[in-house]
């Protein structure tokens, strides 16, 4: 067993947990923080990114102990209260989501890369999200509410 | 894109990619969605789709090697 002190969404956790817990098992299942998903479990998908200290990655391929004294954003902590997100709302308003199950890492993950460049033309932002992957093949909406959230954060 | 001015009032208001801001959305977006891995009752049936690359008597052996008991 690991000792795992983490804060999540600005929320501090304690537990112990198994050696081999992986974090997105601990977030789903110890923290019961269920917006985070599994796709395929091997790093492939992306619908598990949270971040970590700012940093999008993959949650079903990293261990709970490895991200000891870390601090996670998950999709649940990213709204301000009734507020969505900047990316939360472009994905509303701009039918970026279908069945909802990439939803998540789509999220996480596009508000990274806008994070480093707002200025991000349609092919940078189908490259940035390479790693994330959409069931329904709704990439067309997706990249449009990235687009729209990225003006909406730059102004 | 020319394409676009060629398609129908209806396509582009009930078509593929047409906006839809459904109620639902909002769930989906802060992570309050259930999917079916959430659901977990203490008395519930579970199924397993076994799906091997090999077809027929394949199958059998294949699952009775990973513990199946009856297929």
């Amino acid at each position: 067993m690991t000792a795992v002190k983490i804060t999540v969404n600005g929320q501090a956790f304690e537990h112990n947990v198994p050696d081999n817990t992986l974090l997105v098992s601990f977030i789903r299942e110890t923290l019961g923080l269920t917006g985070t998903h599994v796709g395929c479990d091997t790093s492939q998908c992306g619908a598990c990114v949270v971040h970590i200290d700012g940093r999008s990655v993959k949650a079903c391929t990293m261990l709970a102990a490895q991200a000891d004294g870390s601090e996670i954003t998950t999709i649940e902590g990213i709204a301000n209260g009734d507020e969505l997100h900047p990316m939360q709302k472009a994905f509303h308003e701009n039918h970026g989501l279908q069945c909802g199950y990439c939803t998540p890492g789509m999220v996480m993950s596009a508000i990274e890369l806008v994070g480093e460049n707002k200025k991000l033309t349609e092919k940078q932002i189908r490259e940035g999200l390479e790693g994330n992957i959409c069931r329904c093949t709704g990439y067309h909406n997706i990249v449009k509410s990235v687009q729209a959230a990225a003006h909406e954060m730059d102004i | 894109m020319r394409w676009i001015s060629k398609m129908s009032e209806s396509a582009i208001k009930y078509g593929i990619g047409a906006l839809d801001r459904r109620i639902e959305n909002r769930k989906v977006l802060i992570g309050e969605c259930r999917h079916t891995d959430e659901v977990n009752r203490k008395v519930q049936l579970l199924a397993y789709s076994l799906h091997p690359n090999v077809a027929h008597n394949g199958t059998a052996k294949a699952a009775l090697k990973i513990g199946v008991k009856e297929i």
